[in-house]
Parts: structure tokens; C-alpha cells; sequence
């Protein structure tokens, strides 16, 4: 049995740097809640530790 | 009082990053270093596992979102699937790895250890010459293979050898699985894999061992930054470089692996 893992991966590398490089507005919304995510967790440790 | 302590937190970074880049050597390398800083093994497991399975699912999440992996659960995606199978034969592993430790089953430590020592040492070197002598890219993986070296880090890993990572990630590039997508699949099992550790340690705490999480804000720390940038990296640089980087890393921790055994 075969399976295909990686096409979406193969095919950004197809494109260029820059292309690469560049992030969707979505994307940088989400490593903002990442960062709230840290912080909540950050103040769970305080009272928790 | 949140102890923040600079020297674990960059550490964790590096670790981390590596880890998330490459699909090992969190544990493998920490976990020695720590243990030279002066801190327990109670100190350090429990943290490095909480660390872990919240860095894994970072990880894999946002390797799902900058695209080097799909992550889907309806329809289930063939990297889920991939994903979920690595962490079945996981968590037998710690179950066992558990049995062997508590129940005191008396295995020869040093064969075992450098039977793994070997094994992720040669798998890195066969994984160097495969990439020079493979010019066309396989599109698909084999699962029967990579069911078999899931099987083969399981049974690494239940033996008390460690090795986990190393072998889970070059038996996905064995079996065909693109680099890019292997390291967040191992991210993504391995998380779900370090929820069963913390569930026996939470089993352990309630019949009386202490555990020390004192090291864990800072381990958090560094592993969480390490993990929101790594699958950023890994999306920017080609696919071509991660092929040399993963191999030459797991013929580092063999090496190191051997030392530990022979010299530390």
C-alpha cells in the first residue's frame, strides 16, 4: 500500500525564496494567538508552580 | 515564584529547534546536560515530557499551516494517519519501557544501548549515501515499511535504549515520506506520545513520588520559541538542505550516543 505524504510541501519548494518567505495575513494572525497561548500558559505556571 | 533561568531557556531553544527540524534529539541531547547541571531525573523527565507534547502539537500545527505537512482529521489525511500510527506503537513503547524499569526485568543496558548507538549511526550514513544515490524523488511512502520501523523504534524505546526519534524519522525517508512532512509527522506522534508519560508520571505523583517541575517554565520557554519558528525555517529553506541536515544530525547523536557509552 502506497500513500502520498508531502505534495503540498513538494510543490511550495518548487517556487521561489521570496515566495516561500512570504506569510498569508492568516498565518500571522495565528502565530499571534501563539504568542497569547504562551502567555496564558506563562500565568498558569505563576499560580500553579 | 516563576523562575526564569536564561542558560536552560537558551538550551531548550536549541534543542528544541533541532528537535522540531530534524525529528530528534530533544531528549537525547537535554536530558545528559541537565543531568551535569545538577538536576534530577525527577527534575527533568515529567518537564521535558509536558515541554514536548505542547511544543510537538505546536509544531505540527503550525507545520500544517505554513504548509509542509496536511494535518486533517475529515477526511483523515494520509499524514494523520501516519502520524497516529508512529504514536500507537509510542505509547506501547512507554508502557513497556515502564514494565521493564519498575517490574525490574534485568536486561544487559550497555548491549542494548549500543545496539541503538549503532543502529541510528548507521541509519544516519545509509540515509547520506541514499541521498546521493537517489535522483528522482519518490512521490508516495510505503506504510508497511514505515509500520516496521515504527515497530523497530517502539521496540528501541520499550528496551530503555531511546533512539525514538532517530529512527522514526529516517524510517520515514527510508519509506519515502518527504523530509519536510517526516520531521512535523514526528512532532505531531511524539506529542501525543509524551500525554501518555505525563498521565503514568500523574499515576506515579498519586502514589507518592515527588515530581520537580521548577525547570519547566524555562524549558517551556525555549522549546516554544523554538517550535513557532522551526516549521517557518523549514518552509523557507529547500527541501534539499533538510536532506543532508536530518542524516548528518542522527550521525551526531549516534556518535554522541557511543561516546556516552565508551568515554562520558
Amino acid at each position: 500500500m502506497e500513500w502520498d505524504i508531502g505534495s503540498e510541501a513538494r510543490e511550495l519548494d518548487e517556487k521561489s525564496f521570496s515566495e516561500r518567505a512570504k506569510l498569508e495575513k492568516r498565518s500571522l494572525k495565528k502565530f499571534t494567538v501563539a504568542f497569547l497561548v504562551y502567555f496564558s500558559v506563562m500565568t498558569l505556571f505563576y499560580f500553579l508552580l | 515564584m516563576l523562575e526564569l533561568i536564561l542558560i536552560i531557556i537558551i538550551l531548550a531553544f536549541i534543542f528544541e529547534l533541532m528537535d522540531s527540524a530534524a525529528g530528534m534529539g530533544f531528549g537525547t541531547g537535554l536530558t545528559p546536560l541537565l543531568l551535569i547541571m545538577g538536576y534530577s531525573p525527577l527534575q527533568i523527565v515529567p518537564t521535558l515530557l509536558i515541554s514536548e507534547s505542547i511544543t510537538g502539537f505546536i509544531d505540527a500545527y503550525f507545520g500544517n499551516e505554513l504548509k509542509n505537512v496536511k494535518f486533517s482529521f475529515k477526511p483523515m489525511s494520509d499524514a494523520t494517519k501516519l502520524a497516529l500510527i508512529i504514536a500507537f506503537f509510542g505509547c506501547i513503547a512507554i508502557f513497556f519501557s515502564i514494565l521493564l524499569t519498575y517490574v525490574a526485568l534485568e536486561l544487559p543496558t550497555i548491549f542494548i544501548k549500543q545496539y541503538v548507538a549503532i543502529l541510528v549511526l548507521g541509519m544516519g550514513i545509509f540515509a547520506i549515501f541514499r541521498t546521493r544515490w537517489k535522483q528522482k524523488e519518490n512521490v508516495t511512502s510505503n506504510l508497511k515499511l514505515m509500520v516496521g520501523f515504527s515497530v523497530i523504534a517502539g521496540f528501541n524505546k520499550g528496551i530503555g535504549g531511546g533512539g525514538y526519534g532517530p529512527v522514526i524519522t529516517l524510517g520515514q525517508i527510508h519509506s519515502g515520506v518527504y523530509e519536510k512532512s517526516a520531521t512535523a509527522i514526528v512532532s505531531f506522534s511524539e506529542a501525543m506520545v509524551s500525554v501518555v508519560g505525563i498521565c503514568t508520571f500523574l499515576l506515579i505523583t498519586a502514589v507518592g513520588v515527588e515530581v520537580d517541575l521548577a525547570l519547566l517554565p524555562s524549558i517551556f520557554t525555549g522549546g516554544f520559541l523554538a517550535a513557532l519558528l522551526t516549521p517557518y525555517l523549514v518552509r523557507v529553506l529547500p527541501n534539499k538542505m533538510w536532506r543532508y541536515i536530518i542524516p548528518i544530525y542522527a550521525i551526531g547523536i549516534g556518535i554522541f550516543l557511543l561516546l556516552k557509552i565508551f568515554v562520558l
